[in-house]
């Protein structure tokens, strides 16, 4: 078949660059992923590149003891803020809920690169804007229904339509459209894009949270009818409270023994708001694990005797955007440059992350995070060129500027830090804190026309994670991204990135990696000091939780010993 | 946050342990009938009820001094007041970080240790008084204005106006005080001029069941008919005759809110509104340092002591004064 | 009496409508909208308008008003604009939460701060009654969010000697609860002595002061006697006075614990609903507390006039 020669193909040219010493194996691996190649076929090019194969990034791999069967397990989490809708949730609560019983075409794995699910295989052609899903075979829902193609047809469409209120849809923006979606037959996807788009399969994937395959026959309320194809069922749903899950019986899946997936027998979601309160129940034995560990407070989970955090690689980011179109950053990328050169990046990852996260240059091409990427030019505190930047820019005795942002999380310190960092160089910065509705409120006439989140000259705005380099440029540093912040529109980037997303040789995609890259730090339209690392806790005797975004986490592997 | 909704029901006004001193009648009724008779004697008069009030005026005084409850809490509050306006020129700086000695213990260097952000918490725990004393002061001034004014209409004239008045405040206290903050300062923004009128307006319903209950008090006296038997305009019998005879009430209702207001400008600062970073006020900082708590408890003890000791500073101070009134 | 009680009752619908009217004009005012809050800030404007207008929320205030006050009398409040579950049981199911704390938080405090209160005003200006005095305020001031975070760590995660949440696992029986709500309770205890001790005291002073009392140890009548029969019978009217005001924050005002402790209570449901603009939830909660808030001035009025006979006269 075509596609076969095609994938061969493919695989044949990450090998060659692997070779050449071009790409890295563990970049090797997230492309192959991306490409649709299944892990069987990926380990083959590996071995033809010769040498070991690598690990895989979950962390203590080698330390796991054997699954053990059955136990229940507690989880704690923020509770769902409105009424779960797999189509419209954007929460961490709704997320993680959701997640237990629906499945994706594809999951991400720690190191983001991919994994099937519900898809078995995928590839583009050769112009890649087109797409064919291979489905796993033999699925259920756990209502019986057999899982096919319409089932995907009906669940992605969804998404797409406007009047679902889906957020996915302004992701999926420029990318799919309504009706781009066809079954070819029971068991075969095809989607037709609106331009090519290398990346596509990430946003089919866990990582696009609203993409959760739902029956064809899903009329709304999930809680009432919580079908679906994943590891556990939804058992009893009790609002702003928990939610309790069994085991799926039927669950596709098996380990690599062959055992049936999942190891527990049954979950509780325990719903809790406080970050503190929910560290002080994992202190106190009443709870097994903790999907998200925010830093702020972690240091006593770290010294607690019982229990382990997990520390994964993460792409989260703190975005900190000039909004190009407002004074005084029109037109100045030398002044934003100056701003850049003031931050001591070290000093900010050892304040909010306890120096445990990756440091970030300005540039979402960065090696450390993404494998793929090329290298990136460092950017450490430096007041006399941040001065003399300054001095070009037409502010020699420095300015005045405001940051707006949300009182959430992190981002009071960060803008603290920044603004304490601003001081030497002459630059004053006014903090200008909302609380997190007004942050991102706008009128009802224009909302994105009028929010802070969007149109304020200067704004520090939380990410959750995505898997690529270029789905972040693509949601945020396009001219056309409905959710820029920095309104940044440059002609240049712009043809670079079509390029680089309508390509799978992957020497173009570094040379153009290396020039996007380059014009991202020489322009600075945004700030990237870091990219947040994970943290999952969980007590000693907790294994085998998986998913490394932002909000999800994969049980269908977990197990407790005794 | 000021949960003393509504204090005083409608018996009578306990939170004022005093008597009206200075609105001796018979002491009054002398100037009344000096000002009617005898206009050229009235000076005279005045001056002997002058006197007299001046010496009842040092009498308190040294009264007070001698309140060992009222100096030590006018000792707590003066270092406060120093501390907040002055520290910063001789403690190191409350807004310098050093994020790579964040979180450290107290030393020799940082002798309360230092912040998630490596800032020094005792110069941010003296400094952090400033806000505190502007804040808490002002917005009692304002409790009382309002509040004193709406319970002198409605005290003073009864009758509908009373009626409505009141059920009016009944609505306002009736509303949760953290759900009308929230709506109030969420409306308002941010700041420390809308954290002083929001605290100013949440205490001025109960300032004006106080100041009304005085009001009543006073409005059957004898000095009061005169007055309205005379033909005095109301709002000068009001503002001339009955406002300087519940003084006493008004400063005890004063310091009081004193009080709540110090802690609730810390519970609203502590609920994310108004202040904002850096200040180094003490409700913000307990607020972002929570998390911390098992940590580094250094950065929530301080500011946590700090706060309490102004606020049993002042609630010493009204004791005190209580005391000595009703002796 | 009854004509007293009868008025203030009706008095209280007036009250309750214009306290319902001020707070869907406040909540209308306030940044957001609830379709917003629904699909997050990642949906489009054309999506957030669609759903505002599917759940009636862009229609005019008065008409939105109408429709909802028109509903609450007759017994229907809705559904939660965000949580799809009907409002009534679940406005009902939080208060019966909050009272439950409310009442076991009572019943610690106010005989310990009756006593306290009693005690220092019988010994006047003694080293006691400072003692008492100060380390009752002193107590005042500490902040329910930092004494309940220190409690947690020392009780539940260090000691190890009492539960973590302030909810009993289900199908506990009823009694249980108590064991589970004496941690939140403790903060609440050190809030409250010191306030009501000095009520207490207040009242205690003001009759030790009053002729008839003297008369009555002149009489001969024994000091104990005394002391129960009069004192504390009128010590208690301010102090009830006092207690019936705080009902409505220790009933509504507790978000911080509620939070902490993971108690689901009508503060917590309130703020969220606040600031996610579903304001069915949000009137009916305000209400209910209101209400409660009224009927507990009420009481203790009633309690004042049965305790005081001179007021009782009054009608």
């Amino acid at each position: 078949m075509a596609d076969e020669k095609y994938a061969s193909e493919y695989g044949q040219h990450l090998v060659d660059q692997v070779m050449k010493g071009k790409m890295t194996r563990r970049q090797l691996l997230v492309r192959a992923s991306v490409f649709g190649l299944s892990v069987t076929a990926a380990g083959q090019l590996l071995a033809a590149c010769g040498g070991d194969s690598e690990e895989s990034a979950s962390p203590a791999a080698s330390a796991i003891p054997d699954p053990v069967m059955g136990g229940t397990i507690k989880m704690i989490g923020p509770a769902p803020i409105t009424d779960p809708d797999p189509v419209t949730i954007y929460d961490q609560g709704g997320i993680v809920l959701v997640y237990q019983f629906l499945e994706y075409l594809i999951d991400l794995n720690n190191d983001n690169s991919l994994r099937g699910t519900l898809a078995e295989t995928w590839t583009p052609n050769e112009t890649v804007d087109v797409w064919t899903f291979n489905l796993r075979q033999g699925v259920t829902f756990n209502d019986g229904s057999p899982f096919e193609a319409e089932d995907v047809v009906t669940s992605i469409e969804r998404v797409l339509d406007p009047d679902n209120g889906s957020g996915a849809l302004s992701q999926l923006n420029g990318v799919l459209s309504p009706g781009g979606v066809k079954a070819v037959d029971a068991a075969t996807v095809e989607f037709t894009l609106d331009k090519p788009f290398a990346d596509f399969p990430y946003m089919v994937s866990s990582g696009n949270y609203n993409t959760a395959i739902l029956p064809r026959s899903y009329k709304g309320d999930i809680i009432k009818n919580p079908v679906g194809t994943g590891p556990f069922m939804l058992d009893k749903y009790v609002t702003k409270q928990k939610a309790t899950f069994t085991k799926n019986p039927n669950y596709w899946g098996k380990d690599d023994k062959g055992n049936q997936l999942p190891y527990l027998d049954g979950m509780e979601y325990i719903m809790v708001e406080d970050n503190s309160a929910q560290n002080l129940q994992l202190q106190s034995g009443a709870i097994d694990l903790q999907p998200q560990t925010v830093f702020q407070g972690a240091q006593a989970l770290f010294a607690d005797p019982n229990l382990r955090v997990d520390i994964y690689p993460g792409t989260g980011i703190r975005e900190v955007a000039f909004n190009v179109d407002k004074e005084p950053w029109k037109d100045n990328p030398k002044l934003r440059q100056a701003v850049a050169y003031c931050l001591d990046r070290e000093a900010i990852n050892k304040a909010l992350y306890d120096g445990r996260s990756n440091l970030g240059y300005d540039t979402f091409w960065e090696p450390s995070v993404f494998a793929g990427a090329p290298e990136s030019t460092p950017r450490a505190q430096d007041y006399e060129k941040a001065k003399a930047l300054l001095s070009e820019a037409g502010y020699p005795d420095g300015l005045e500027i405001e940051l707006t942002f949300a009182k959430y999380l992190e981002n009071p310190q960060y803008a603290q830090l920044i603004q304490e960092q601003c001081k030497p160089a002459g630059i004053t910065v006014k903090l200008n804190q909302l609380s997190y509705e007004a942050y991102y409120a706008g009128d009802d006439a224009d909302y994105y026309g009028t929010t802070p989140w969007i149109n304020a000259p200067m704004t520090i705005t939380e990410w959750g994670s995505r898997p690529a380099p270029g789905i972040y440029a693509a949601a945020m540093l396009l001219p056309d991204a409905v959710w820029s912040s920095s309104h940044w529109d440059n002609a240049d980037f712009v043809s670079a990135f079509d390029e680089y997303e309508s390509t799978v040789d992957e020497a173009s995609r570094m040379e153009l990696a290396t020039t996007l890259s380059q014009t991202q730090q020489d322009e600075t339209p945004i700030l990237l000091s870091f990219y947040i690392t994970q943290l999952r806790t969980q007590k000693k005797n907790v294994f085998g939780v998986g998913g490394p975004g932002s909000f999800y986490c994969d049980m269908s592997r977990a197990f407790m010993t005794a | 946050m000021d949960r003393r909704n509504g204090a005083s029901g409608p018996g009578p006004d306990l939170q004022t342990e005093g008597s009206h001193l200075s609105s001796d009648p018979e002491m009054l009724e002398l100037r009344v009938e000096a000002a009617v008779d005898h206009p050229g004697q009235e000076l005279q008069a005045d001056s002997a009820a002058a006197l007299e009030q001046k010496r009842q005026r040092r009498y308190l005084v040294k009264a007070l001094l001698r309140s060992p409850t009222f100096m030590v809490g006018m000792v707590i509050v003066l270092f406060w007041i120093i501390m907040g306006a002055f520290s910063v020129y001789f403690t190191q700086s409350p807004t310098a970080q050093d994020a790579l000695s964040s979180l450290q213990g107290p030393s020799a260097s940082h002798w309360f240790g230092t912040d998630d952000l490596g800032r020094d918490v005792f110069a941010r725990t003296m400094a952090g008084a400033r806000t505190v004393l502007i804040i808490a002061p002002l917005a009692t001034v304002l409790a009382l204005v309002w509040g004193g004014l709406i319970g002198l209409v409605a005290g003073f004239w009864r009758g509908l106006t009373d009626e409505i008045i009141m059920r009016l405040v009944d609505v306002l206290l009736a509303l949760p005080i953290i759900i009308t903050s929230i709506l109030i300062l969420s409306l308002l923004g941010k700041g420390t001029a809308i954290i002083i009128v929001t605290i100013g307006a949440l205490f001025t319903p109960v300032v004006s069941r106080t100041i009304r209950s005085a009001v009543i008090g006073e409005r059957e006296r004898e000095y009061v008919m005169a007055a309205r038997l005379r033909g005095e305009r109301s709002a000068f019998v009001m503002t001339r005759e009955i406002l300087p005879n519940i003084t006493q009430p008004i400063i005890v209702e004063g310091t009081i809110r004193l009080g709540y207001a110090v802690f609730t400008a810390a519970t609203l600062s502590f609920l994310g509104f108004g202040l904002v970073p850096p200040s180094s006020d003490w409700g913000l900082t307990i607020a972002t340092q929570r998390v911390f708590l098992q940590i580094a408890p250094w950065t929530v003890l301080f500011p946590a002591l700090a706060l309490a000791s102004l606020v049993v500073g002042v609630n010493l101070i009204t004791d005190g004064l209580g005391r000595v009134f009703s002796k | 009496m009854l004509r007293l009680i009868g008025r203030r009752l009706l008095l209280m619908v007036p009250t309750l409508i214009l306290a319902s009217i001020l707070i869907f004009a406040l909540a209308e005012v306030l940044p957001g909208d609830v379709g917003r809050s629904i699909l997050g800030p990642y949906a489009t404007q054309e999506q957030v308008e669609l759903l505002n207008e599917r759940l009636g929320a862009d229609r005019p205030i008065y008409v939105r008003y109408a429709a909802w006050a028109g509903g609450f009398v007759t017994g229907d409040w809705g559904e939660s604009l965000l949580l799809k579950v009907p409002v009534f049981p679940t406005v009902m199911k939080a208060l019966g939460n909050s009272l439950v704390l409310a009442g076991f938080a009572l019943v610690l405090i106010v005989p310990t701060s009756v006593l306290l209160g009693v005690f220092s005003g019988l010994r006047r200006d003694s080293a006691l009654d400072r003692t008492i005095t100060v380390s009752t305020l002193s107590m005042t001031v500490i902040p329910e969010f930092v004494s309940g975070v220190v409690l947690l760590y020392v009780f539940a995660v260090w000691l190890k000697v009492l539960p973590v949440t302030a909810m009993p696992p289900d199908g506990s029986p009823f009694v249980s609860r108590f064991y589970y709500l004496i941690l939140p309770a403790i903060p609440l205890m050190f809030l409250e002595l010191g306030y009501i001790a000095r009520m207490a005291r207040v009242g205690t002073v003001q009759v030790l002061a009053m002729p008839y009392i003297r008369t009555a140890v002149l009489k001969g009548l024994p000091r104990r006697r005394v002391i129960f029969g009069h004192v504390l019978r009128n010590a208690m009217v301010p102090t009830v006075t006092v207690i019936g005001s705080q009902v409505g924050w220790l009933i509504g005002g507790l978000v911080v614990i509620e939070t902490l402790f993971v108690y689901p209570g009508i503060g917590k449901l309130m703020v969220d609903a606040a600031q996610t603009h579903d304001l069915p939830m949000l009137e009916a909660a305000v209400l209910m507390v209101a209400i409660l808030y009224m009927l507990s001035n009420l009481i203790a009025d009633i309690v004042v006039a049965l305790l005081n006979p001179r007021i009782r006269a009054g009608g």
